[in-house]
């Protein structure tokens, strides 16, 4: 009986996969929405919409421009994070929102990509718009 | 009078019901982590993002909405073992599964899980299935690039 013990555990140690750990960013829905109707006395802040496109298959292959004349060209997620942050506080309030554009054949890694640029710029009110075809695939 | 001792050793025997009790718990404790990983987690490579900023997920209790890899519209969103079309009405149908399920365990963590070359198209309609669930927060799955096994 032992034996057929120990093949049991040998076939289910080689079945069981050990993945790769795993993260995730929290991002709050309702209170993002709910802020923005806190005061009608505020002046309304315009949010910045960061468009992100796909243009192949690969984990460097996108494009990122954004709506703000306060955000130069951007080449990389590192661009985005440095340039953001860089004027946070000055020209960029802290509590700035952002819209993640993308369109309906952007890949989800280059999505995820953006938003983390974003989070390393410490802000917290990005919002993610549906899919959107303006401005290229 | 004289005694005689036996020179033969004693007869000794290894107990082997402890190990056999250990590789019992053993076999049990992985055919429970096959299953669960199973019904749990679908096989797909969620993103991988360098320095990333994200949060390490623990043991807590969590709903993981899968965005099964793939083109195909049946069976697109998976919830444990429940599977819902990429359709008006399967969003719909998620975000009821999603309502019942966090009404039987409130507070519980929702987790979107996508596969990183999955299009924006296919995992919008999931994010919004948790939104019109009244949920607050979404936790987003990604793959730190530096991360260990």
């Amino acid at each position: 009986m032992i034996d057929v013990v120990f093949l049991l555990l040998i076939y289910f140690l080689l079945i069981t996969e050990f993945s790769p750990r795993e993260e995730a960013y929290a991002v709050a829905i309702a209170e993002q929405q709910a802020a923005q109707r806190a005061d009608p006395f505020d002046l309304p802040m315009r949010p910045i919409r960061v468009r992100v496109r796909s243009f192949g298959d690969g984990a460097g292959e996108y494009a990122i421009t954004t709506d703000s004349p306060l955000i130069g060209a951007l080449s990389s997620y590192e661009a985005l994070s440095d340039q953001t942050a860089s004027r946070r506080g000055g020209a960029l309030a802290g509590d700035q929102s952002f819209i993640i554009d993308s369109s309906p054949s952007t890949r989800w890694e280059h999505v995820m990509g953006t938003f983390n640029a974003l989070k390393r710029a410490e802000f917290d009110k990005i919002r993610f718009a549906p899919p959107s075809s303006a401005g290229g695939s | 009078m004289k005694t005689v001792r036996s020179l033969e050793p004693a007869h000794v025997s290894a107990n082997l019901t402890p190990m056999i009790d250990v590789v019992f718990l053993l076999v049990i404790f992985f055919m429970l982590v096959a299953q669960i990983s199973r019904t749990q987690i679908a096989d797909l490579d969620p993103p991988e993002i360098a320095s990333a900023v994200s949060a390490f997920i623990g043991d807590e209790t969590r709903l993981v909405v899968n965005v099964v890899p793939g083109d195909s519209k049946a069976g697109a969103y998976r919830l444990g073992a429940l599977k819902f079309d990429a359709t008006e009405r399967g969003a719909s149908d998620l975000s009821s599964a999603l309502v019942r399920a966090y009404a039987r365990s409130p507070g519980v963590q929702v987790h979107v899980r996508a596969d990183r070359s999955e299009s924006y198209a296919r995992v919008h309609p999931a994010l919004d299935a948790v939104r019109a669930a009244g949920i607050e927060t979404v936790r987003l799955v990604i793959r730190p690039m530096d991360a260990p096994l």
